[in-house]
């Protein structure tokens, strides 16, 4: 599993198609379609993602997720709770991806695993 | 030779952006995107008048349309900011919104006449906030804009706490 994080509109998915070579046509917008596509697109939106049984089912998916928790802290309490589970997705994602890359700008760091991408 | 840096509110993103033109033998440009609307941001751009004094910038100041500028050839400018310049553009009063192709046009003009440009812009991308579809939209030209420059610059830095991290180019 690797895991790309980035702010909006920084070209995440456009980085990830350019890396990968794969299309649009095979990327997942939700958990449903995410057991069969090599990647995932929008994480943030299912912060109650059952991540055991996608992990299961697709161990090698590429997980794209927006970063959220820059800003000052909602005044609902619904939305504290959201953007608080989105991060806490991505640390348990992050400490079990083999990479973890951040995109800003289209240009892309390396946070975790050196290796070549596939 | 095209520049970008960008980070948060207050990180110092001006001063280091300042400081790559420091030792610049030919003109300085510091070229004010800001239309001032209030208190608060006249007494900013005291400040960043004040942090400028005798390092030897000319001041222009210019909303949009940066195309129509002439500047002296092999001049260095420093743009401040993007957000405003986008903002100016995207909400021109009593008409549609500004393209960013309209502003990258107005910057390529100026980089094909300058032999530095610094654009200094800011990180508003990851608070997860829903905003208004305008607004949003205002978010997605800037993020536009970010990677467009990103890819045309010789070096890109993100200014944290002072300290600017590169991402592209020579190490800062």
């Amino acid at each position: 599993m690797i895991l790309i994080v980035g702010g909006a509109g920084q070209g995440k998915l456009d980085y990830v198609l350019e890396k990968t070579g794969y299309s649009r046509e095979d990327v997942a917008h939700t958990p449903m379609e995410a057991l069969t596509r090599p990647v995932f697109d929008g994480l943030e939106r299912w912060p109650e993602l059952d991540e055991t049984a996608l992990l299961a089912a697709n161990p090698g998916i590429i997980l794209i997720c927006r970063e959220v928790g820059c800003g000052v802290v909602p005044v609902d309490g619904g939305e504290r709770a959201r953007r608080e589970a989105v991060g806490r997705l991505c640390c348990r994602r992050a400490a079990r991806a083999q990479r973890v890359e951040r995109i800003f700008c289209g240009l892309s760091t390396v946070l975790k695993g050196e290796g070549p991408w596939r | 030779m095209l520049i970008l840096v960008t980070g948060g509110a207050g990180s110092g993103k001006s001063a280091f952006a300042e400081s790559l033109l420091d030792g610049w033998r030919g003109e300085k440009i510091y070229l004010a995107t800001m239309a001032a609307g209030d208190g608060e941001s006249l007494r900013r751009i005291e400040r960043h008048r004040a942090m400028r004094a005798g390092k030897g910038f000319a001041t222009v100041e210019r909303q949009r349309d940066l195309e129509m500028l002439s500047l002296p050839t092999g001049c260095a400018v420093l743009v401040e900011d993007l957000p405003n310049l986008w903002a100016n553009q995207f909400f021109a009063p009593g008409g549609e919104p500004g393209r960013e192709e309209d502003v990258l046009a107005g910057l390529d003009t100026l980089c094909s006449t300058a032999a530095r440009v610094v654009v200094v812009s800011g990180e508003l991308f990851s608070d997860g906030t829903d905003y208004a579809p305008e607004t949003v939209r205002y978010l997605e030209g800037l993020a536009t804009l970010h990677r467009a420059l990103a890819a045309r610059a010789a070096a890109v830095y993100e200014v944290v706490c002072g300290i600017p991290v590169t991402w592209k180019g020579e190490k800062a």
